[in-house]
This record gives structure tokens, C-alpha cells and sequence, in this order.
């Protein structure tokens, strides 16, 4: 393909408000998402939901998109659905996975990148939680709004975060119900968030939401629990029941459906694995690539918009894609710094706001102690079936970080590229050295960024001479 | 035996009705559908097994666990919560690792 | 503290260094191995596991013996090893293969094969042209031009080696210091004494196995080893049902069932990245041996730098300016771990250079 001024990759808010600024600006530009259509997490299958009544059930923050899906519609940017960047080499060429129409897509080269790839759920390693029928809250709500699905009368849900509660009250609104709401919440962090408060107060909006949130819950007499320990799921090839310990006593509630939610982690798959720096962000517990104020990343060229990030919200994300098109503008020659800066100030204001929140919000809902100190059998490897026990051997004998305890165990050498246990792993090392986490370091990521069959890398490229073999 | 997970249908509206075959069986679906929610509307929760012999199933639905690998058309391993359903689609849970022909 | 004055310092936390940290154990000496962190290079987390004689010292005699006898011994070496940490590194010697597309390069190696059994004792091989390749490995193309089989090759699985490794030196009282990179050797008195990141250590011997460190911690101690790094880059995919009965010079399957395809030489520096047009070149050339792989999928793909010396041999040596300190780095760490524990150990320990690496000094880099 002919090389462009800018490839966005992720159409969720953050690629595609992006994408639209660049394509103002006057930049050529071309969107890939791995998703059929553009939306990204939040926005998903709004342009054709399949629910009657989903106006009622899925609420405005899901409508507020539509506007945006609508520009990107008529916008007549290049767009590459259900394709998926494998690799993106050190001259910046993007190799695409795929099914199109026309057979395989070609690399593309393009002069500036917007990472946008968004946010996964933190994983929750509670001993059981690899049997089926144990889902994240982030799976169910996609059930729900793709496909009109709603969870089994007798679901249970556990952890912490706004997700959880926000998921139950669609649940509500839908008609179905709820058996019990595990919060893993202890009261101390409400009480660490209350120093938070009055910086939130400048995204009233946000606080307000939340609130009218929980009264909401509690007029649907949803059967919270509060305190629980020892949690761990019960079930070989499907899940039976779910067990707990609160007040020194052991509880089991039969269910047929366990889901989960820890919170939100960007995505730094990429990031990490062109050797941008990154750090961790104790704040959100989570490694973050290190950005400029125009969310270029420390590699040139490289911008990372929206939650891939940090964790900013879905109007966050779609500022801070545009706000990052106006220095790729910019830089492209196309603006001048002057025109930069000042469309960017009022976004800058409005981002700022937004993000005003968002200490409260990650001091109200910090992750359960189980995602960073598993419990001995717990699975933390989903792809390599390799337990907490396993990684904290590995640790003992030394193993530095998450990459030694990889050679070692095997956590992360799976198909998910590390994406459920990476942190975990990095945790459990800091646990058993003593080492502060950001010092134990991050796993590093490698491509292919999601796998590719050898024929789809031998037809990649036309191939170079090389030697290849064994050294005499 | 254990239990089946029973997500409820909701009422939809437009789309289409495709079959599909799950290990052989018809069923019908939305065509908006991906095939981990035509695999979870029909009680299959658990989609494969790891080389340990422990059964899994679709886990984050968006792409993140690969959890929810199944052959699809003859092809193994794709992700069932990536790929959009279509007419006459074989899927096939698979029970072992797979030998490559 | 102990570990602070240790009888041996071994500098290198690689195969390398705790395969002889691991025979030194055993001959009952208490020894410190200090190694760098997490991120930095390491030949022994990014290998190909071969266990391999054929083709190596087609022109050094002294390398083809001494390669010959590290492969035999291993077998021994495996069981010792598991026993002292209840870890299987995964050996297995039922022969392997290296293959050939081009007739030309049959042809080629079979020359080499000839010249290496002339100076080799005990050396085995035979040339077969694909049907005979088939009748080993019956993946492999009908269309390749054939290969060689030596029943002295072998692999092992090269990441539970380095966890045997480490887990048996752990085992036997060894003390391993991570995070622990050493910046500077005084010699005062007979003792030395390493300035690290972490503590200062005080011994009497130490052995540099620094991989790519050696270059510059060797002239520390009146030492020579002008190790480059040579690059590799290797795939590996989804676990499959065994197909490979037989690991390949540039094809294996691992015990877990994965497949490793690889590696390519190259001079980069110390760039450990990957390459799209080679990972390309190394496809293609997968598939042209085993068409059968066109489906797998490739799970990951990496670079690790080789640790070469200007001749492609080992290099062992005591220092004469400052004894008590010894280097030891080589190319094929693997092949060469059960030789490292069981000959370079019992010398560091005191006893005489053993005969089968008297030729491996550095004075044979100087002007
Ligand atoms: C499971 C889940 C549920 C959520 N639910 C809510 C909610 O109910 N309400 C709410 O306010 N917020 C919710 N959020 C948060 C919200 O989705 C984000 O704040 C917002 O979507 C961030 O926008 P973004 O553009 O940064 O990323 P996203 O919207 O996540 O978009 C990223 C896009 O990148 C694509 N992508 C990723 N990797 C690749 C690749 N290698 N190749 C091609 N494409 C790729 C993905 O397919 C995706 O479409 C949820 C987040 C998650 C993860
Ligand atoms: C792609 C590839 C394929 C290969 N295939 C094979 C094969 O099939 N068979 C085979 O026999 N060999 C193979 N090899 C070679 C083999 O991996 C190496 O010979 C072996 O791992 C080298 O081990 P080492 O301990 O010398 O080096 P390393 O593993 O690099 O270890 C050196 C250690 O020293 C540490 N260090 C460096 N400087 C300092 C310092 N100043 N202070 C403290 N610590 C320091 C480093 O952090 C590192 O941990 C291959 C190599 C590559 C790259
Ligand atoms: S369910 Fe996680 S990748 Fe499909």
C-alpha cells in the first residue's frame, strides 16, 4: 500500500476522533480495527444494535457516540475493519492479519502512528477462575449489548470498580436479576478516596453519575457483600458455586455464572514492544507508556490516545485523540503551532476536567488484593496453566522480573502475549524480593502482538538474503 | 452433571436468522452474532481444552485471553469472540491438541 | 557474611556461568554467582537447545573433540542435574538432522561431514537424500535434496535447563545475587574484590562468564576476549501434536509441543529486536522443509545475541597476571554446559587444565 501521513490504529473514541482532526487537517489517514465495526469498547454495535430496548437498558452514555460513529461514517477515511496489526517495524510499517475481500492486506508505512488500542479488564486471578462459565463483567456487558444476552438468573459478581455496579444496573434495567454482589472494597479505601473529593468536585458530572448509580442499586435491593475473603470458584468443566469467607465464616452460593472485574489496565502491547519507555503509575496500579503533553510516546512519531494510555473514560479518549492530531498536524506541516495551540487549549481545559475525577474514582475502587497476590493455586498464566505458587518458586530462586519468571515458567508465553498475567507475575516478584513493582519491571512484549499463521509471515513481504542456520 | 449456564434471550429486532453447526449440531442465530455468543446462548460455556487437560471457554469476549479458540470452516484456532457468525459456519470445540495436515 | 567471601565469584548468571558455578558446588566449594537484571542480554533465554556435534570444528580438531565429549557426557549430566534440583532439563540424544534444500548444499556438507569424521573420534554420520530424510522425519518436503543424520545429536529444552540450572545451584547451597552487575575487579594480596551494584564481594577466584560482558570485565583482570555479538531471531508457535521425532538444525518441536523455527546470523550490534524481512526468509524456508507448518501459528518471535569470539571457538583461560581469575565463554552454551560443569569445575577448583581445552586461550587473539 501506498505509504500515509498517519495510521490510527483502534476505532474506538480516542482512533476515531483522531482519525477526523488528521483528516481536517488535511493528512492522509487510515483506520484499522480488528472489530467488524467502528465503535471500539464502549461504543460497540451502536450503529445497528441488535436490542428493542436498548435505548432503556444500555442508557445515554452509549448514545453520546453516535455522533461521532456518524462523522466517521461520512468522513470517507480510509478504514480497515476486522484486521488486526500484528507487527509494526522499526520504519514504522504496520503489518495487518485479516480476512478482507481482496485476500491479505499489504504493509503499510506511515510517517506518524496513533496507538489507540484501548483498555482490557485487570484480571482477577481467584482460585477457579478458569472455569467456563466464569466470564469478566466486560464479556457480559459485550453479551449484552452485541447480542441481546442476558446473564443467568442466579449470576454472581465480584471485585471492584464503577464497571461493576454500572453492569448491574443494566442487568436491572433489562429485567433480569442478580444472586450477589461481592465487593472486594475495604472500608478503609472509601476512606482514602475522601482526600480526593474536592479535586472531583470539578467533574461534577461524573460524581453525579455515580451517585444517582447507587441509589439506583439500592432501590433494586441488589444483595451486596461486603468483607468477603478467601474467594474462589467451584466447578471442573462449568461452574457450580462460589465460595467465601466473610467474618471468619465460610459461605457457598450455588451459581452457574461467576463474573468478574478488577478495574481497567491499558493495552501495552505495542508500546512495549517498540521499546517506549514506560512507567508504573501507582495511582492506577498499572505500567503506562510515558507521553508529552500531546501523548507522544518517547519513540518519535509514536502518539498512544485514549485508555491505552491511561485510564481516562471514553470523552477523555476521544479529547486526547484529538488533541494528539493536532501536533501530528502540526508536525506534518499542515497547522502551525500557533493554530496547534490554540485549538488545543479548550480541549486541553475540557480533558483536564474530566480527568479531575479520576484520582476519587481510583482511590474509591482500588484492585482486590488478589490481583497482585494471588492465592497459591490460583492460575495466574491462563494460557500455560502456570499457578501463583509456581511464579512465587521462580521468584525465590532469584528470578529478577517478569521476563526471567518467563523463562523459567512459562507465564506469558502463550497466546495472549502476557496481556492476563503479565502484571500479576511482576506483583508476585515484588512480593517475594522485597523489590518495589516498578523497579521488578514490566514483562516485554514481542511480536506477533496477536498470532499469525507462518504462511501469513512468509507472504508478508518479498523476502531479503539473509543467512540462516546453525553456527559451525 | 454439571450444571448448564442459561444467558436469557432478549427481545431484538432486525438482523437476520443464519444456521450454524455447533460440533454437528443446527442451531439458528442472530447474524449479528458472534460465534462466542452463539456459543454461550447455547449453553457452551467451555470451548476447548488445554494441553494440561484442564476445559476452558470464552472468558473477556473482546479479544484480549484467547481463551475462546475454536476451529472455525476447517480452520483451528480462531477466536470465537472476534468472528462474526455467517450461513452454514462449522464450528468444532476441540478436545486435544491439534495435529497439523 | 558468607556469600560476601565465597571460595569461587562467578560473574555471569547464564548457562554459562551456572553450569560451572553448578560443578563447582560439587566439588565443595561455596560460591556467589552475580548476574544483571531482568532486561539485560541473555543468550540463554532466547536459544535453540541444541545439543550438536555434527558440523562443529569441521576446522578445529581441538573443538570437534571437545564438542563430541560435552555431547556424551550429557546424557549423565541430565540425570545429575535433575537429581540435584527435581527439574528434567529434557535431553534427549536419539539424533538429529540438518537439511538441504539445494543439491549443492548437500553436496557441501557432506565435504564437511567426511573432514569432521576423519579428526573426530567416535563421530557418526550419514548422508541421505529425501526419501531417507522421510523415512526420519516424515513431514519433511518431498522436494528437499536431503540432509545428514548424526546419532550423536540431540537437544534438550533449553528454559528448563536454565531453571535446573539455577534451582540445583540454589539446592547445593550455592548463593545467587540478581540485580547484582559487577563494575570493577581490584587483586590486592591474592583476594579480589568486585565492586557490584549491590554488595562488594571479597574471593579468592573468580570466573567470568559474563557472556558479552566478558569484552570488557576481562581486561580487569589482564584478560583478553574480544566477544561481538552475532544476532538470532527465532519463532516459535502454538503447541501442536508431535510431528518431529528428530530436532533439525533450523526446525525443532519442543517436549510442550511447540514449534521452533530459526535462527539467522546476524551483525547488528546490540540490537535484540526482530526483523520483518528475515522472520520472512525463515518462513519461507520452514515451510519449504515442512509444508505441514504453513497452518501453525506463530505465537511469538524474538532476537537473542550469540556471544562469538573472532574465531567462532571457546575461549577458556586463567589469567597469568592475576591467578585466581578465570574466563570462560563460547557460542554453544548448551551443547557445552555438561563439558562446563564437569571439566572447567574440578580446574577452577585447582585441579590441572584439563587437556581438552588447552588450546582455547586467548593469546591466540593477540596482534
Ligand atoms: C470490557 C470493557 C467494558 C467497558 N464498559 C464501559 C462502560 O460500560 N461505560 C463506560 O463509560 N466505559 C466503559 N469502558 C471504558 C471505555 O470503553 C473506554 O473508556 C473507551 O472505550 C476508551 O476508548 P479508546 O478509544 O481509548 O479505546 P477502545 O474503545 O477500547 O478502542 C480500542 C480499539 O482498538 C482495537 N484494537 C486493539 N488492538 C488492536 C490491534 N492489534 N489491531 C487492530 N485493532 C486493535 C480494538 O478492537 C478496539 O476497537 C469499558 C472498557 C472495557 C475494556
Ligand atoms: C538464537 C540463538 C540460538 C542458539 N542456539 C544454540 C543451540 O542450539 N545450541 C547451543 O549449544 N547454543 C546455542 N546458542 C548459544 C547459547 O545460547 C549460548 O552459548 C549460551 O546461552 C551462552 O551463555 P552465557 O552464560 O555465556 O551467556 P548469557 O546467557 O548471555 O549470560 C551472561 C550473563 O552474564 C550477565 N552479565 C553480563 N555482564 C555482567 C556483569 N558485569 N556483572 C554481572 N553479570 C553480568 C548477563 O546479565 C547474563 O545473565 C544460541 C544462541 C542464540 C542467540
Ligand atoms: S473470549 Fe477472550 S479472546 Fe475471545
Amino acid at each position: 500500500m501506498k505509504p500515509v501521513d498517519l495510521l490510527v490504529i483502534g476505532a474506538g473514541p480516542a482512533g476515531l476522533a483522531a482519525a477526523l482532526t488528521a483528516a481536517d487537517c488535511g493528512l492522509s489517514v487510515v483506520v484499522v480495527d480488528e472489530n467488524p465495526q467502528p465503535g471500539g469498547q464502549i461504543y460497540r454495535q451502536l450503529s445497528d444494535n441488535p436490542l428493542r430496548d436498548c435505548e432503556a437498558i444500555l442508557g445515554a452514555d452509549y448514545f453520546a457516540g453516535a455522533p461521532l460513529l456518524q462523522r466517521f461514517a461520512t468522513s470517507g477515511i480510509d478504514y480497515l475493519p476486522r484486521t488486526s496489526v500484528w507487527q509494526i517495524a522499526g520504519d514504522n510499517t504496520a503489518y495487518f492479519s485479516g480476512t478482507s475481500s481482496n485476500g491479505p492486506t499489504a504493509p503499510l508505512k506511515a510517517r506518524f502512528i496513533v496507538l489507540a488500542t484501548g483498555a482490557q479488564e485487570r484480571p482477577l486471578p481467584l482460585a477457579g477462575w478458569t472455569t467456563p462459565g466464569a466470564m469478566t463483567v466486560g464479556a457480559a456487558q459485550i453479551l449484552l449489548k452485541t447480542a441481546g444476552l442476558l446473564p443467568p438468573r442466579d449470576v454472581v459478581l465480584v471485585g471492584s470498580g464503577p464497571l461493576l455496579y454500572h453492569f448491574a444496573e443494566q442487568v436491572f434495567q433489562a429485567g433480569g436479576t442478580i444472586q450477589a454482589l461481592i465487593d472486594t472494597t475495604r472500608a478503609i479505601d472509601k476512606f482514602k478516596a475522601l482526600r480526593h473529593g474536592p479535586n472531583a468536585l470539578r467533574s461534577p458530572r461524573l460524581l453525579w453519575r455515580g451517585v444517582k448509580l447507587l441509589a439506583a442499586l439500592r432501590r433494586q435491593r441488589l444483595n451486596r457483600i461486603v468483607g468477603a475473603s478467601d474467594i474462589a470458584i467451584v466447578g471442573e468443566s462449568q461452574v457450580s458455586a462460589i465460595e467465601f469467607r466473610v467474618g471468619g465464616k465460610t459461605h457457598r452460593l450455588s451459581t452457574s455464572s461467576v463474573l468478574l472485574h478488577a478495574g481497567l489496565i491499558p493495552q501495552t502491547n505495542f508500546s512495549s514492544a517498540l521499546g517506549c519507555e514506560h512507567y508504573w503509575n501507582s495511582q492506577q496500579f498499572s505500567w503506562q507508556v510515558k507521553c508529552n503533553d500531546w501523548f507522544e510516546s518517547t519513540r518519535a512519531g509514536l502518539f498512544v490516545a485514549g485508555d491505552g494510555g491511561r485510564i481516562m473514560g471514553a470523552e477523555a479518549a476521544e479529547l486526547s485523540g484529538r488533541i494528539a492530531a493536532l501536533e501530528i498536524a502540526c508536525q506534518g506541516e499542515k497547522i502551525s503551532a500557533a493554530e496547534r495551540d490554540a485549538q488545543a487549549r479548550p480541549l486541553r481545559q475540557a480533558w483536564q476536567r474530566l480527568l479531575a475525577a479520576r484520582p476519587l474514582l481510583d482511590t474509591l475502587y482500588p484492585p482486590p488484593a488478589e490481583c497482585f497476590s494471588p492465592k497459591d493455586e490460583a492460575i495466574v498464566c491462563r494460557c500455560e496453566s502456570v499457578t501463583a505458587s509456581q511464579i512465587r518458586s521462580a521468584a525465590r530462586l532469584g528470578a529478577p522480573g517478569p521476563n526471567q519468571v518467563k523463562a523459567l515458567t512459562r507465564a506469558g508465553m502463550g497466546a495472549c502475549q502476557g496481556r492476563m498475567c503479565a502484571c500479576v507475575t511482576a506483583a508476585l516478584v515484588a512480593e517475594t524480593s522485597g523489590q518495589p513493582i516498578d523497579q521488578v519491571g514490566m514483562l516485554r512484549s514481542r511480536y506477533p502482538v496477536k498470532p499469525v499463521t507462518l504462511e501469513e509471515i512468509a507472504g508478508s513481504v518479498p523476502a531479503a538474503c539473509g543467512a540462516i542456520g546453525h553456527p559451525r | 452433571m454439571a450444571p448448564v449456564s442459561h444467558f436469557e434471550r432478549l427481545p431484538c429486532v432486525g438482523g437476520e436468522v443464519v444456521t450454524i453447526t455447533i460440533d454437528g449440531e443446527a442451531h439458528e442465530v442472530d447474524s449479528r452474532w458472534t460465534v462466542a455468543a452463539a456459543l454461550i446462548a447455547h449453553g457452551h460455556t467451555r470451548c476447548r481444552c488445554t494441553p494440561e487437560g484442564q476445559s476452558r471457554g470464552p472468558f473477556c469476549m473482546s479479544g484480549v485471553c484467547f481463551e475462546c479458540r475454536v476451529d472455525i470452516d476447517g480452520t483451528p484456532n480462531r477466536q470465537a469472540c472476534m468472528t462474526p457468525v455467517a450461513a452454514g459456519m462449522r464450528v468444532v470445540l476441540r478436545q486435544d491438541l491439534r495435529a497439523l495436515a | 557474611m558468607r556469600e560476601r567471601h565465597p571460595d569461587v565469584v562467578v560473574v555471569g548468571g547464564g548457562l554459562v556461568g551456572l553450569a560451572i558455578a553448578h560443578g563447582l558446588l560439587r566439588q565443595k566449594l561455596r560460591v556467589t554467582v552475580c548476574d544483571e537484571g531482568d532486561r539485560d542480554f541473555r543468550a540463554s533465554r532466547g536459544n535453540f537447545g541444541l545439543v550438536w556435534v555434527q558440523g562443529k570444528g569441521v576446522n578445529s580438531p581441538p573443538y570437534a573433540r571437545l564438542t563430541s565429549h560435552s555431547a556424551r557426557l550429557w546424557p549423565d549430566y541430565a540425570r545429575q542435574l535433575q537429581r540435584d534440583s527435581g527439574i528434567d532439563p529434557g535431553h534427549t540424544r536419539r539424533g538429529g538432522l540438518s537439511l538441504c534444500l539445494e543439491i549443492d548444499e548437500l553436496a557441501e556438507k557432506s565435504a564437511a561431514m567426511a573432514a569432521l569424521k576423519a579428526h573426530t573420534p567416535g563421530f557418526d554420520y550419514e548422508v541421505l537424500d529425501a526419501a531417507g530424510v522421510r523415512r526420519f522425519l516424515p513431514g519433511a518436503s518431498p522436494d528437499i535434496a536431503g540432509g545428514i543424520y548424526s546419532p550423536q545429536d540431540g537437544h534438550v529444552n533449553p528454559l528448563q535447563t536454565l531453571h535446573a540450572l539455577l534451582a540445583a545451584f540454589e539446592a547445593l547451597g550455592g548463593t545467587y545475587l540478581p540485580r547484582c552487575r559487577v563494575d570493577d575487579v581490584s587483586h590486592r594480596a591474592g583476594a579480589f574484590s568486585l565492586t557490584t551494584s549491590g554488595p562488594t564481594l571479597q574471593t579468592a577466584r573468580i570466573v567470568l562468564a559474563a557472556g558479552l560482558g566478558n569484552a570488557r570485565l576481562a581486561p580487569l583482570v589482564g584478560l583478553y576476549a574480544p566477544v561481538l555479538p552475532v544476532r538470532g531471531q527465532v519463532m516459535i508457535t502454538e503447541r501442536v501434536a508431535p510431528f518431529l521425532p528428530y530436532p533439525t538444525t533450523s526446525v525443532r518441536q519442543t517436549t510442550e509441543g511447540t514449534v521452533q523455527i530459526g535462527d539467522s546470523q546476524e551483525r547488528v550490534g546490540l540490537d535484540d529486536g526482530t526483523l520483518p524481512e528475515v522472520l520472512v526468509n525463515m518462513a519461507r524456508r520452514a515451510i519449504a522443509l515442512f509444508p505441514l507448518l504453513r497452518s501453525a501459528q506463530v505465537v511469538r518471535t524474538w532476537g537473542a545475541l550469540r556471544i562469538m569470539t573472532p574465531d567462532g571457538l571457546p575461549l577458556y583461560e586463567e589469567s597469568r597476571s592475576h591467578p585466581g581469575a578465570f574466563v570462560a565463554t563460547c557460542h554453544s552454551g548448551v551443547t557445552l554446559a555438561a563439558a562446563h560443569s564437569e571439566l572447567i569445575a574440578p580446574w577452577i577448583a585447582g585441579n590441572d587444565a584439563p587437556t581438552l581445552l588447552e588450546t582455547f586461550d586467548g593469546a591466540r587473539f593477540a596482534l
